[in-house]
Parts: C-alpha cells; structure tokens; sequence
C-alpha cells in the first residue's frame, strides 16, 4: 500500500513534470531583435488573447524597435513627440489586404489596433521615412524575442511536437521541427 | 482704425486691393510696377526726408476707409477664386523665444542669415541713398510662393528646408509625404509597393498635418493663424517645389500684397521670433547683458535707412555701461531684399505694435490654439512668461 502510494506521487510529479518545458536557443545571424514563436498546431487551441501592449512614437522613431505580441493582442499606438506621425503598415507578412492605415494625431493621443491575423507588420511613417518598426504577431501564446546576444527562451510550452518560426529584421522566416518533452534547444 | 479685444490693431488698407494672380496667365500690368520700392537717392540726409514722409501719411492712412477685400477676380488657370482679405494685425506679445523661456544664445531658431560687420575698423556703411516714394501705401508688391517661404519660414527651416536638427526640425519629409506619387516610389523602393488609393490618402492625411502645423505651429514652432488662404497655397506649392515633389512647379502662384501686408510677413515670420513687440527699451549695459530689444522703438529710434542697413547688411551697435561699439548678435539678413525690409518699417509704423498685457498675449492673436495640446508648457504660469518679457528681464 505505501509502495503504491509512493508510485502514485511519483508518477504524478513525472507527469507534472512532462506538461510543460521550454524551448530554448540561439538565433544567430544579423544584429537586432529576432522573435520565436511556436506555430499553431490543429487540435490545438488556446484561448484568445485579450492582452494589451503599447508602441510609442519618442524622438521620430517608433519605441520598441520590434514589439511581439500574441495573436488577438491590442496595440496602443502613443504619440510622445512634438510633431504629428502618420503610422500605416502596407501588409501583414506580405498580405496586403492585411495593410492598415492608423492615421494621424497629435502629442499626448493615441490609437488603438488589435491584431486578429498572425505575421509580422512592418510598421512605418508616412511623414518621416527614416522611421521603422516591426509588430510581430505570433499565432500562439509561445513567443519570446531574442536578448542582446541572440537568445531566447520561451516557457510553459506544453509537451508535444510543434513547429517553430524565426523572424527577423530584414530575413526569410526560418521554421523547424521541435518535440517538447521537458527542455528543447533549437538554434537557428 | 478698431482694437479688438486682444489690443491688436486691425485696420482697413488704402489704396488699391490686391489680387491672387497665376504665374503661368497673363499678369494684369498695373500690378507689377518694376520701380523698386525704396529708391536709390544721391547722398545726402534723406533719412529725415523718408521718416517725413513716413509719419506724414500716417494720417492719411488712418483716416482712410477703404477696405482691401473682395478683389475683383479673374480666372487665370491656376489662380484661385476666394477674394482675398488682407486681416493685417499689429504684431504683440513676446518674442517666440521669450514666450518659449529660450535665450537667444541656446537656439538656432530666428538666426538663419550671416554676422553683421565687424565694429572695428569703423565702416562708413550707413547709407544714404535710400527713400520711399510718396506713393508707397497705394503700391502692391507681386509675391511668389518662394518669397512667402523666405519671409515667414526660412529664418528658423533655412534656404533649403533642412532646418537646424535638432531644434528645427526639417520641412522636407514632412512635405514630400503629401504627394502620392513620392509615396508610392518610396514604398516601391522599400520593397512593400502600395495601392494609388492608399497612396492618396497618406497623401492626404500628410497634407491635412502640414496645413495643421503652418496654422497652428507645434511645440516650437510659432504658429502662423494669419496667412490667408491664398497665401498658404502659394507658399505650399512653393514647398513642395523646394523638396522635389513631381510637377510642383506647374502649380507655383503670384499673389500682389499691399506693402504692409509684405512687412507683416517679414516681422511676424523673421523678427518677431527674437524681438518682442513692445516692452521698455533696454540700456547698453542691458543689451550687453543679453537683452533684446522691441520692436515698437524701431520706427522712432531709427530711420527707414538705418532700419533697412540693420537688417539687410547689419550695422554695430552700441552696448555696455561705458557705450562701445559691437557686433552684436543680430544676424545680417542679407536673403531680404531692401524693399522687403522697408516694407517692415512701413508696417511697424501703420500698426504700432500693441501693448499687451500679460493676459491678453498668452494666448494671443498670434498664438490662439497651441496652449491648449501643450502640457508642458501649460502648466507654467502664462502670467509668469510674459510678465518677464514685459518686464524687460529677459
């Protein structure tokens, strides 16, 4: 009976153990944020996203450089300059009917965005074109951007087999295999 | 002659109205009167012969009723068919870098130009030869969209737009984005090409902030509410002409101005940035110490041809508590014409700067509508500002 028991335990912390890991790596490659995230897989949903994040406009650039967010997040477009910025972005990963125009307004305002579709929206200024951003809208709740040094690590990732894609500034999205089972490290 | 409750003086103009005018149609010939304002005379003491002639119009001037709108029209191609009204305000309040609580010597803002001569050795520059004809209120002046932009801009954007980053931002960008035809070359470029329907309208929301910003101004620049429509229009086709937009230069216009009408352009939109409108004349000793002085003494310390040196070539000036001739830090505007600059001295004298106090200057005629998207300025005290400028402290 205690033998039974302490199997059960045991069992039972190996399969907590099992739901989740992390998946891990390294995108090497150009300098500049890159984001990872874990593509969907059918039969597999997640609740929908009513996360909020914010991109300002600071001294005629956009701020962050590159913000990820989940599918369903919505983005607060701020305005902190002097100078009115016309924010658009022409398509989303290359479909334009996903283009959007947010308009123009002044200091201290902002606009509001959610995005419902998945890719990574090159966000940019009609007024001053040295200005750039990207909003990278991962499909899944699993994404982390990359640190300094090109690393990342995205957990709570159920066990299971999946895809992942790296976007980065300026590159072809790279996507390869993964099994979660505990901790995974992919490089790209 | 009626004070509007802002103490700014608006006032009918004399003479004949003026006209909005195409440059590419035939220009009515009564318009462009090739005489220069201001005429070369052989040396001698004119200048007491041209403030005379100054102040013995001024009655005329202010007894007359006549009003300078609803010109009659003619339909040239390009020319627009609103009448124009010439609303000409006396110029009041501090200076923009008074009202900014900038010091002259931390901006760049109002400096577009070269130093004036050197104090020492002594140059014989003043000139003689300079003098209104007598029938200067009567004249118009044929301004192109280019001169509306040196006037009222290109003392802070300089010849080029480019400004002076930081502090003054370029104009370039800002304009190239209102045509659709650069947006779409450039998204093109980018390698995201655009539709022509969302090309327009960035275009047009471009040209809807541009228009914005030349009425209302920003955080550090002065807003310009009193450019009439036509002006505006002359002065962006000029703009867009300037930054390279495609075809610009088939849309330029001509607008003929009344003389103080063209002096209001060069004190609102080049002086008045550093020089105050009124406030007590500064000692030597103050001006060494920094203080500028205002515009309302101009017409009564100076003659028109000491006036015109001043701002056209530069002229020494008198500073420090044992009086010694300096440079001084005034910039020698030699991009303005001397009948431009003698225009100026024709409007400080028709519309004396107003006195204002301090209530009535923030916001004032000027600068009615930028207080208000302002937070940081708004919370200093608007008493606070102008009663240093009033004060003569700054």
């Amino acid at each position: 009976m205690k033998l039974f028991g302490i199997a059960v335990i045991v069992l039972a912390g190996a399969c907590t153990m099992a739901q989740a890991g992390t998946i891990s790596g390294k995108v090497a490659g150009d300098s500049g944020k890159a984001v990872v995230y874990v593509e969907k897989t059918a039969g597999k949903t997640s609740p929908a996203s009513d996360k909020h994040a914010t991109m300002d406009q600071k001294g005629l650039r956009f701020v962050p450089h590159v913000l990820a967010i989940e599918q369903g997040t919505t983005v607060e477009f701020k305005n902190s300059d002097t100078v009115a910025h016309n924010a658009f972005w022409p398509s989303i990963s290359g479909n334009k009917k996903l283009g959007h125009n947010l308009g123009t307004w002044p200091q201290g305002q902002s606009k509001t965005f959610k995005f419902d579709n998945p890719g990574a929206a090159a966000l940019l200024c009609n007024v001053h074109p040295e200005m750039s951003a990207y909003v990278v809208v991962s499909p899944t709740p699993y994404f982390a951007a990359t640190d300094a040094s090109g690393n990342y690590k995205i957990e709570n990732v159920p066990d299971g087999k999946y895809t992942v894609t790296a976007w980065h500034e300026g590159s072809k999205n790279q996507s390869k295999p993964v099994t979660v089972g505990g901790d995974s490290k992919i490089d790209f | 002659m009626t004070f509007n409750q802002a103490g700014s003086v608006t006032r009918g103009l004399p003479g004949r109205a003026a006209k909005p005018v195409s440059d590419q149609g035939p220009l009515d010939p009564r318009l462009l009167d090739q005489r220069p304002l201001i005429q070369r005379r052989p040396c001698g003491a004119w200048a007491l012969v041209a403030l005379g002639i100054v102040f013995s119009l001024l009655p005329a001037a202010a007894t007359s009723t006549h009003k300078s709108a609803g010109a009659p029209q003619r339909n040239h191609a390009n020319a627009p068919s609103a009448p124009q009204h010439f609303s000409i305000r006396a110029v009041s309040g501090p200076s923009w870098l008074n009202h900014l609580q900038m010091p002259l010597q931390q901006t760049s803002m109002g400096k577009t130009g070269t130093w004036g001569p050197a104090a020492y050795p002594v140059q014989n520059s003043v000139r003689h030869d300079l003098q209104l004809p007598s029938d200067v209120f009567g004249k118009t002046m044929v301004l192109r969209g280019a001169d509306f932009y040196r006037l009222d801009c290109q003392s802070c954007h300089r010849v080029d737009g480019g400004g002076s980053p930081p502090e003054v931002n370029s104009l370039i960008n800002p304009v190239r984005a209102t045509s659709a035809a650069l947006v779409m070359e450039r998204m093109a470029k980018s390698g995201a090409p655009v539709e022509p329907a969302a090309a327009r309208l960035l275009a047009a929301q471009a040209e809807a902030s541009l228009l914005q910003r030349i009425n209302h101004g920003g955080e550090k620049m002065p807003p310009f509410p009193d450019l009439n429509k036509l002006e505006v229009q002359a002065l962006v086709a000029y703009l867009k002409q300037l930054t390279g937009v495609p075809g610009a230069e088939n849309h330029q216009m001509r607008v003929a101005e009344p003389v103080a009408r063209v002096g209001e352009h060069v004190v609102k939109g080049t002086c008045h940035i550093c020089h105050s409108a009124t406030g007590p004349v500064p000692t030597p000793q103050e001006l060494l110490d920094g203080a500028v002085p205002p515009l309302g003494n101009f017409t009564r310390s100076k003659t028109l041809i000491d006036f015109v040196t001043k701002v056209t070539e530069g002229a020494p000036i008198a500073m420090g508590s044992i009086a010694q001739q300096y440079r001084g830090r005034m910039p020698a505007f030699y991009y303005l014409h001397n009948d431009e600059a003698a225009a100026a001295y024709v409007y400080l004298s028709l519309y004396p700067p107003a006195n204002v106090t301090s209530a009535e200057s923030h916001p004032g005629p000027r600068r009615s509508g930028i207080r208000h998207d302002r937070g940081s300025l708004a919370n200093k005290s608007a008493a606070t500002v102008s009663g240093r400028t009033l004060d003569g402290q700054n």
